[in-house]
């Protein structure tokens, strides 16, 4: 009995055996990759103890592994972008020293809509905390505020904080003046391009911020002609074409560095090759 | 009195060498970390930081499951096999055997530690040289040596433990459970002292007392957690504290084997 049940039995287990796993692999090809939200960093925290550093890491890993398994021309971001959002939160809370999250924040969640671009600012902020040296993560902020949420002025911010950094590359100045002239304080950007001037020794650098003061101030001019349109005819101009003649002889013109934008009652200056 | 205790250590080295304790273990987490080269390999940026916490975390899992099924059965064994009557009817107090027990599986665990480090710093530089230096941008000796020297401060504290424990109560698994129960307390505990902190404020009432009172019984390991300082040139503020931190660990210690010691003596080995 028992040598039938070796001869016969068992080979007809080991088949059932190899025919169920093959039918169960065949299911589980079949099955749709799903992003599952992870648990609160503080439960991940207390639970993994000493191993928190390397659960954050498979977290990331596991995220990473269905970014790039799923169908980029049939996926919508804006169905995984909240689990996604989610796990990022919960991992760079649980370890904000890591930075290749933020790096996929950045480039997963930031340009999926106005509230994902936010939440992705408040996970690079993470970063900042994490990383006060690195000059990546405050870009990613102010890039996001200018570009995806049309705030040049928390951009410029932004960039202005940064620049302060001893070790901040004078782009950042740079940029804080152009965003804030974009947003309108024009003369808060005249006063940042002076101080620039002042303290670079580059003199063909010097002289392209000179040239930039000049825009500057035609661009005041045309704020102040708008204020005074104000005062006389009680509201504001519908177009800044109203301000001529009488109260401008013209509209300045700014080659190919910069054009008038007219967000009333506000004038600014934008690079022409944006949107 | 020392070189009584140190006979009984050196019998706890030897026996544990016997046993595969280390050998083993290394194998395992060498196989880990040959495993880890893939994991990395999902890292797309910061490699070298992750590196690192994955050899520091196999460290970490090694010497725990030494610490579950090797020290934790060393002194159920001591008993099992009454192995412990002979020891103490040699001219030995119940106050050395513990010292000599802690002191031998402390060795044990040392050279494990140092075998795993020297292993994991091969790979790591073995890693550092394959990618860019943006991917793995620094490697400080001295802070890896660090984060090695924090995780076996955990440990000892965990293996004073488990010899207060295995005073306490008899048989292995009952004190395994404690082990457990005690190292996710530990783990534990800080989470719910941020989180009143957080809802609370700095304001100390009856419970935050309590929570602080709880963390001088279970330690927060976090403080001797320095795997982020492996790939960092500058040591910040965590390292400023590291003399307060020995001391603590020096008393926490002390205090511990003192009470196994006295648990030891009045209990009934029969």
């Amino acid at each position: 009995m028992n040598r039938v049940a070796h001869l016969l039995i068992l080979p007809l287990v080991l088949a059932t055996y190899i025919g169920a796993f093959m039918i169960q692999e065949r299911l589980f090809r079949g099955v749709v990759m799903e992003l599952r939200p992870v648990p609160s960093s503080r439960f991940l925290q207390a639970t993994a103890g000493y191993f928190k550093q390397l659960a954050a890491e498979v977290i990331f890993v596991q995220s990473g592994v269905f970014l790039g398994g799923i169908d980029q021309a049939k996926a919508k971001p804006v169905e995984y972008a909240p689990t996604l959002t989610h796990n990022y939160r919960q991992v760079t809370a649980l370890y904000p020293e890591f930075q290749d999250p933020y790096y996929y924040t950045q480039a997963y969640l930031a340009d999926v809509g106005p509230e994902y671009t936010r939440a992705a600012n408040e996970i690079l902020a993470n970063g900042r905390k994490a990383h006060p040296e690195s000059f990546i993560f405050p870009f990613f902020q102010g890039y996001n505020h200018f570009s995806y949420l049309d705030e040049p002025l928390e951009a410029a911010a932004i960039f202005r904080e940064v620049s302060l950094q001893p070790k901040a590359p004078p782009m950042f100045a740079h940029l804080a003046v152009i965003l804030s002239a974009e947003g309108g304080m024009l003369e808060a950007s005249i006063i940042s391009l002076m101080v620039l001037i002042k303290s670079t020794e580059d003199e063909a650098v010097k002289q392209h911020y000179q040239e930039e003061v000049a825009m500057f101030k035609s661009a005041l001019a045309v704020q102040k002609a708008v204020n005074a349109f104000q005062v006389a005819r009680i509201r504001t101009p519908a177009t800044l074409d109203e301000l001529v003649p009488e109260f401008l002889p013209a509209l300045p013109t700014f080659g190919q560095a910069f054009e008038l934008t007219w967000k009333p009652p506000v004038v600014g200056l934008k690079r022409p090759s944006r949107k | 009195m020392l070189p009584k205790i140190w006979s009984l250590a050196r019998l706890v080295l030897i026996d544990g060498l016997r046993r595969h304790a280390l050998i083993g273990l290394i194998l395992l987490a060498f196989g880990l970390e040959v495993g880890g080269l893939l994991f990395v390999d999902f890292i797309p940026r910061d490699i070298g930081r992750a590196s690192a916490d994955f050899i520091l975390s196999v460290g970490w899992l090694t010497g725990f499951l030494f610490l579950l099924f090797h020290a934790v059965q060393t002194m159920a064994w001591d008993e099992e096999r009454r192995t412990i009557h002979t020891i103490l009817a040699r001219p030995i107090s119940r106050s050395q055997y513990v010292l000599g027990v802690f002191l031998g599986l402390a060795v044990l665990l040392l050279l494990l530690n140092a075998i795993l480090a020297a292993l994991g710093f091969g790979v790591l530089v073995s890693i550092k040289g394959s990618i860019k230096a943006v991917y793995f941008t620094h490697l400080s000796l001295p802070h890896y040596l660090l984060a090695w020297a924090g995780l076996f401060c955990i440990e000892l504290m965990i293996l004073a433990v488990i010899l207060l424990f295995s005073g306490l109560v008899r048989g292995g698994f009952p004190v395994l459970l404690l082990t457990v129960s005690y190292y996710f307390i530990c783990t534990g505990l800080p989470v719910v002292r941020d989180a009143f902190a957080t809802r609370f404020g700095e304001a100390a009432g009856p419970l935050t007392t309590l929570l602080k009172g709880l963390t001088m019984v279970f330690p927060d390991f976090g403080r001797f957690d320095f795997k982020a300082l492996v790939t960092r040139e500058s040591a910040p503020a965590a390292i400023q504290h590291l003399t307060t931190d020995l001391l603590l660990l020096a008393l926490y210690l002390t205090i511990a084997l003192w009470l196994a010691a006295m648990v030891y003596q009045r209990r009934d080995l029969q």
